[in-house]
């Protein structure tokens, strides 16, 4: 039987060597700039080891915003694949946890009907947003970059005008929203933090990966993200599948607006969210640190939930704003997609024989 | 109404200065989604400059623009330089820096500020947003001879055609012997200029002149900008009527309970959406007779042949 030696030499040189290279730079590069604005950098570790595992509570929570994690950047995956970069992920997530927040109110005495309906309200109105986003570039050439900002935008004020303190609705209380019994069915594990979606969304992901891995559909899907003129020429339906991506895509922004309304406390609806929460930036690093691959995105999930999660003890051991360890999502974020390829024109190999040669040749010249 | 006024001429003028400079980048075939990044981050050196030197007059204002012009330069080389150097894709650099630039200048707001709420601005009584201040009809003005002198450029001169030819057919400057990637550069930075003006500008309408500075927001005029430079397709000649266009229409919505007061909530949030509905609506219209660059957002690779 012949053995399969794999080969060390070479084994930097794979696109995934250089990611996590770029990602331990950029790490790096994050934690000297946050050093800038804190007395103690070293704390920063512990607030990401306290943010995620002091208690059961805190592990509860990790897992919660993992899971929206890895329901994010399978969409976004999914997306990439077919060349989409869906930036209107953002305004998905909003609009999905005001949707499932305002149904969870109208419905308290019902939680899974209220979880049903609004999955699927939320479901259809994703999809609408992106097979709107592919239609118009389709068929007018329309920028999908530019229509997405500009939607997420839209999907912002309609947000303020449900959840706006000054909406004077019966929903906003003068503290902010108030209290849904949204958690109620699917509480349990590690003090009533954990949803059931954690596994959900790990077999979904694995399903995704099998699907696009084994299937002569999901092999179609891909040859269409990498050459339309190629998938054409072979008889390949582009369009038709972009949308059926666009369904998929949906599918998980939907799980992930359920999933960021119950990691809120009770089910309360914050009154003051950003037009595009932080999770859903991050998860356009994941889907690129994952590269594109359902399975990858769990464990990079796990990575930047750390990370997410150390903002709720960073004030307490580093006397910043919370939001600074969003600085290293940014950095991580421009490394990644920059340095790889910087990291592809270093040769250790030849710097050194150069160096070497160079060597030999001053003791000669000596 | 003043102040309505005041709103509509300050915010024509950063959407002006905003999307001349990222038109030129774009123009050159470098995508600019950062440009938001660059307002909010250029705003900050505006605003510490006014802290530090503890004035509140015209020399301050001057210095600070030129900082934030700087700032503005030094942040935007690292879209320019990885996409140039590193072939990176913009859309996704653009993106981190938006998600870098919020906390980056909170952050540093926080270090640098004497109060907890923020720095503190306290602009003259003639330039503050409420009295219709007349500097900012020159920033406009400035904003329009800008306006002109690129429509001069882009069409009448050697660099304009060197900026169109680094967007359109990168190859053929190449073969003339041009260097491609220097005049990227080199435009990238002329449109971070223009941007940087329009951060120090955005100090001015976040305060209003007389309150504290806290870094969080741009309010979205860096994405309207873009949006004026895709509307505009490109050209030059349009990008001054859009901006003075969206500029009434972000004022007017932004600040319309001065005008009424029998709006309701929905209605208000609705008509705040309209700055960012336009596009949508206009879009589909215009489009099909694309003008964009043709090799936007393709890294020049010298010895690689084109499709």
């Amino acid at each position: 039987m012949k053995k399969n030696n794999i080969n060390f030499k070479n084994i930097w040189s794979t696109n995934i060597s250089r990611t996590i290279i770029s990602a331990v730079i950029g790490l790096f590069l994050s934690w000297a700039l946050i050093s800038l604005f804190t007395k103690s950098p070293t704390s920063f570790i512990n607030a990401i080891i306290d943010g995620s595992f002091l208690n059961e509570r805190k592990i509860g929570s990790f897992l919660t915003v993992t899971t929206i994690l890895i329901s994010l950047g399978v969409s976004l995956s999914v997306c990439y694949k077919a060349n989409f970069i869906n930036l209107s992920i953002p305004g998905q997530l909003l609009l999905s946890a005001t949707i499932c927040y305002l149904i969870a109110y109208k419905i308290k005495n019902n939680p899974s009907l209220a979880i049903f309906i609004s999955f699927i309200l939320t479901f259809v109105l994703n999809s609408f947003i992106n097979v709107f986003i592919i239609l118009m570039n389709k068929y007018f050439k329309v920028n999908m970059i530019v229509l997405a900002i500009m939607l997420n935008w839209i999907i912002f004020y309609i947000y303020r005008i449900y959840m706006g303190t000054e909406s004077g609705n019966e929903w906003v209380t003068a503290s902010g929203s108030a209290r849904t019994n949204a958690t109620a069915n699917f509480s349990g594990i590690f003090g009533g933090k954990l949803s059931i979606f954690f596994p959900i969304l790990i077999v979904l992901a694995v399903g995704i990966w099998i699907f696009f891995k084994w299937t002569p559909w999901g092999f179609q899907m891909i040859v269409s993200g990498k050459s339309i003129k190629v998938a054409e020429t072979l008889g390949i339906k582009s369009t038709r599948n972009l949308i059926w991506i666009s369904f998929i895509s949906a599918l998980f922004s939907s799980l992930a607006g359920m999933v960021y309304l119950f990691s809120k406390q009770e089910g309360v609806l914050s009154t003051e969210l950003p037009a595009a929460p932080a999770e859903s930036w991050i998860g356009l690093v994941v889907a690129l640190m994952a590269f594109s691959n359902p399975i990858a995105t769990i464990p990079v999930s796990f990575f930047f939930a750390l990370l997410l999660q150390s903002q709720t003890t960073i004030q307490f051991y580093a006397e910043v704003n919370n939001n600074v360890v969003d600085l290293t999502n940014g950095v991580l974020m421009i490394s990644i997609t920059s340095l790889p390829f910087a990291i592809s024109r270093i040769k250790v190999k030849d710097f050194k024989k150069n160096y070497l040669q160079k060597q030999k040749t001053k003791k000669e010249g000596r | 109404m003043n102040i309505v006024l005041g709103n509509i001429v300050l915010v024509s003028t950063i959407l002006i200065f905003a999307s001349i400079g990222s038109f030129l980048t774009e123009r050159s075939g470098i995508p600019n989604i950062s440009v938001e990044a660059i307002l909010l981050v250029s705003s900050f050196g505006y605003a510490i400059i006014h802290d530090k030197m503890q004035s509140q007059g015209y020399g301050a204002m001057f210095l600070g623009i030129i900082v934030s012009i700087v700032i503005a330069i030094v942040f935007s080389w690292i879209l320019v330089l990885t996409f140039i150097k590193l072939r990176a894709n913009t859309i996704l650099v653009g993106t981190g820096l938006n998600m870098l630039s919020i906390p980056l200048t909170m952050s540093l707001v926080k270090v640098s500020a004497k109060s907890s709420q923020g720095i503190n601005i306290d602009l003259l009584e003639s330039m503050k947003i409420n009295n219709f201040p007349w500097v900012y009809l020159i920033f406009l003005l400035l904003g329009i001879l800008m306006i002109i002198a690129t429509i001069f450029v882009m069409l009448k001169t050697r660099y304009g055609i060197l900026i169109n030819g680094a967007g359109e057919n990168p190859h053929a400057l190449h073969l003339a012997g041009l260097k491609v990637n220097s005049i990227r550069f080199l435009t990238g930075t002329v449109g971070a200029a223009f941007a940087g003006v329009a951060g120090a500008l955005i100090c001015h309408f976040s305060t209003g002149g007389s309150s504290f500075y806290k870094g969080t927001t741009a309010y979205g005029l860096g994405f309207i900008s873009l949006g004026i430079v895709i509307l505009s397709q490109w050209r030059s000649k349009w990008i001054g009527l859009f901006a003075i266009m969206f500029g009434i229409t972000f004022s007017i919505s932004y600040k319309i309970t001065y005008l009424t007061n029998n709006l309701n909530h929905v209605q208000l949030m609705m008509i705040s959406a309209i700055p960012y509905l336009i596009p949508i609506v206009i879009l589909p219209i215009i489009s099909k007779s694309h003008n964009f660059p043709k090799q936007m957002g393709v890294p020049f690779i010298a010895n690689k042949r084109g499709e």
